[in-house]
């Protein structure tokens, strides 16, 4: 692991002609709590160029996250595509490899596509947000995110077939750019083939906020 | 800074917070800025506290003053001018739109290293032109944190009253932070972007299907049409001779007598859509060199640019009022009898999105007319070409782009006021040699990533543009993005073609959004300039050298 990412970092500054000021951003898109249920987050980190850059995505709560960390490089006008690992701390825990693209495709949809590679199976990560203006300070994101995997894997919790699908709202009131308070709504179904959470469907409101600096 | 400078500045300029108390201090204080006149001139870089927006800042200043004075020079005189840099990283001083040697012309890595920190450096330079210029840095965004004053060679324009109207755009916001929050997120400062209800409203006006058609265009595109400014007054507090709103500038007059205003922007980033309402202003100069003049009632400026207009007051009182492109903001200088004479502040214009116009497409029956001025000159000259990218720097194509000079550009196109064009001026008494070559720029830009390009090249990808010395080239704009770009080159006059073989001669040219835009430049000088887009934040890649080969 410490090797990779010293490598990934030799990549990026390697080709430092990724262009103009380096630059970094911590954003905290979600920091939420719910009636039910713990504290979650999801966050993101990079540092780079205009070309190249380094992220390291975080997601999930005290017990169970998503770590990523990738390198980032820029394939067209909107789209950067991404290559790194994932790992997985639900369960036991299981590591991907993974090669994402990343962009704002048209009609201004944001989206993250995964795939991942590893523990013998192949799955695929969708993101896709959507930006509502109310007025220039109240925006509404909506989000749809789902996960599909090739085979079970038992000690991260990950099952054949279409996992879930989650659908969240999220609306924020941007004080400064940087911090904006918000309410939403989320809500989870279960689909894949592990019988403990089968058909569930969870959902819940949340109160958040959303900062970058 | 040093502690001694910091003292004496202190001492001298009374914008200055040391203390708390000071601090809250009015900017009624304001000294005015110097005319320093002769042909030896001694200036003193330095950090100066003071206090224009919300809180004291540190500024760039000249000889502690903000603007930075105004030189007052003749033709014919060799200048001197010695630039001391009292700063702690390396500063420039750049002579707008004078033609001089290019060993002087003041821009770091190019022309020489930059001025040291506590170097001094002599410019001395023969003055072969008139009218009013100006002068900036040429490092860093130094230029943003106060470093700019006036030029004003003497003419035989005749005025009573001779005046610097100099805009500016303040921020107390430090520049690289202003950078760094553009490159994160374009769309930081727009506080006029669309929403929901602004759809609702087309939806009522067109039906729905109609409204989602118009909208289809621009999302398909990711691009916005609301995105007038890339830094807007949410941060920015404009200013006419670094005179706020909050204490504005007077100009004094007595009635019947005729008032030069030598208008001036000495913006980073803001273009000004300039009126006096209850005057006409007989525009008798652009960019420093005499024009046919031409009356009008509004005038839109740009970045670096300059306008003399001649008005001549028969009341009491009248407003200079300059809102921004985007209006959302505003300065007014107040053009009176006496200090206890003020006129009204007019309102701002409506607020005009982006058309399919200014995307470089095929428009709408009503605006084909007055855009499809044809060049008198469409003979086939050698074209040259440069190496193009098409990459992450180049996301739109003005396919269908046209020659507008004769647009008023947007927000100006329904005033139903004269509105200067280009294709109003033009430069009399000039020769106007066929051009021997022609080379093709393209503006290019990805406004969601921030950056911005020259043939989809960044400047730090580029080479040098090879010029010839002694040949007329030809220099076609052809603009695919949705801004406005001031080109500006170094060294050499840019005449741009008006219809019917007339020119329009100046140093800084502004390209209007999918527009295309020729000029020709008489390539008199060698050395090494450079040529660039004059908005601070799209310098970093809208930018080459250029060499003259003789
Ligand atoms: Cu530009």
């Amino acid at each position: 692991m410490k090797k990779f990412v010293v490598l990934l970092l030799v990549v990026t500054f390697m080709f430092a002609g990724g262009g103009d000021i380096f630059r970094y951003q911590m954003l905290v898109d979600q920091f939420e709590a719910s009636s039910q249920g713990k504290p979650s987050w999801d966050a993101s980190f990079f540092m780079g160029y205009d070309a190249n850059k380094i992220y390291l995505y975080s997601e999930g709560d005290s017990q169970e996250q998503e770590n990523e960390i990738v390198f980032s490089h820029t394939i067209t006008p909107f789209f950067d595509l991404q290559i790194g690992m994932e790992h997985d701390t639900k369960d036991k825990g299981a590591t991907f490899g993974e090669i994402t693209l990343m962009g704002l495709a048209p009609y201004f949809i944001e989206t993250r596509t995964k795939l991942l590679f590893g523990e013998g199976g192949v799955g695929i990560d969708f993101d896709f947000e959507y930006e509502t203006l109310f007025t220039q300070r109240l925006i509404l994101n909506s989000r749809v995110e789902s996960r599909i995997f090739s085979k079970d894997i038992e000690k991260a919790g990950i099952f054949q077939g279409l996992n879930d699908i989650t659908v969240g709202f999220r609306l924020r009131y941007e004080i400064q750019r940087e911090f904006a308070p918000y309410i939403g709504y989320s809500i989870t179904r279960n689909f894949g083939g592990l019988k403990r959470e089968e058909g569930q469907v969870k959902d819940r409101f949340v109160v958040g906020i959303r900062f970058w600096f | 800074m040093q502690r001694r400078d910091f003292l004496r500045s202190s001492a001298l300029f009374s914008l200055i917070a040391v203390t708390p108390a000071l601090a809250k201090k009015d900017i009624a204080d304001h000294q005015p800025t110097q005319v320093l006149e002769g042909d030896e001139f001694d200036l003193h870089i330095k950090k100066t506290w003071v206090h224009f927006g919300d809180k004291p800042v540190i500024a760039t200043t000249v000889n502690d003053m903000l603007p930075a004075p105004t030189l007052k020079w003749k033709k014919g005189d060799i200048v001197t001018i010695h630039v001391t840099n009292h700063l702690d990283e390396p500063t420039s001083l750049h002579w707008h739109g004078i033609i001089l040697p290019y060993t002087m012309d003041g821009v770091p890595g190019v022309s020489y290293p930059g001025i040291m920190p506590g170097e001094r450096f002599t410019y001395r330079f023969k003055v072969e032109q008139n009218g009013t210029y100006w002068y900036h840095s040429h490092s860093g965004f130094q230029e943003q944190t106060g470093l700019h004053g006036a030029i004003v060679i003497d003419d035989d324009i005749d005025a009573d009253r001779d005046y610097v109207v100099g805009f500016h755009d303040w921020s107390d916001e430090d520049p690289d932070s202003i950078y760094r929050k553009l490159k994160l997120q374009s769309g930081y400062y727009n506080f006029q972007k669309r929403t929901v209800f602004d759809f609702a409203k087309e939806v009522q006006q067109f039906g729905f299907a109609k409204a989602l058609q118009r909208r289809a265009m621009w999302n398909k595109m990711r691009m916005d049409d609301r995105d007038l400014a890339d830094v807007t007054a949410y941060t920015y507090t404009y200013c006419i001779n670094e005179h706020t709103n909050k204490n504005p500038a007077y100009f004094f007059f007595k009635p019947g007598e005729k008032v030069r205003l030598r208008l001036i922007n000495q913006s980073a980033m803001t273009y000004f859509d300039v009126r006096i309402p209850g005057l006409k202003m007989k525009v008798v100069a652009a960019d420093g060199v005499p024009v046919e003049p031409v009356e009008v009632d509004d005038l839109r400026i740009a970045v670096a640019e300059s306008y003399d207009v001649l008005v001549c007051p028969t009341q009491e009182a009248y407003t200079i009022f300059a809102q921004s492109i985007d209006r959302y903001g505003y300065v007014y200088g107040i053009l009176s009898t006496s200090p206890q004479k003020r006129a009204p502040i007019p309102k701002f214009y409506p607020y005009e999105p982006l058309s399919m116009v200014d995307m470089g497409m095929a428009m709408d029956g009503m605006k084909m007319n007055r855009m499809k001025k044809k060049m008198a000159h469409e003979t086939k000259i050698p074209k040259t070409p440069l190496p193009m990218k098409k990459g992450i720097a180049w996301t739109m194509e003005a396919k269908g782009a046209m020659y507008r000079l004769d647009d008023p550009g947007v927000g100006l196109r329904s005033v139903q006021r004269k509105v200067l064009t280009y294709a109003d001026l033009h430069t009399p008494n000039l020769e106007n040699r066929f051009p021997d070559r022609e080379i093709e720029l393209h503006l290019t830009g990805n406004m969601e990533r921030y950056i911005w390009a020259i043939n989809g090249i960044p400047y730090y990808e580029s080479k040098p543009l090879q010029f010839r010395y002694g040949e007329r080239l030809r220099i076609t704009f052809i603009n695919d993005t949705m801004m406005n770009h001031p080109m500006h080159l170094h060294g050499m006059w840019s005449d741009i073609e008006i219809a019917d073989g007339k020119i329009l001669r100046k140093h800084t040219v502004n390209v209007q959004p999918g527009s295309k835009l020729s000029m020709r430049v008489n390539v008199d000088a060698t050395g090494r300039w450079v040529f660039h887009c004059h908005l601070l934040y799209h310098m970093g890649g809208m930018f080459r050298e250029v060499k003259v080969l003789s």
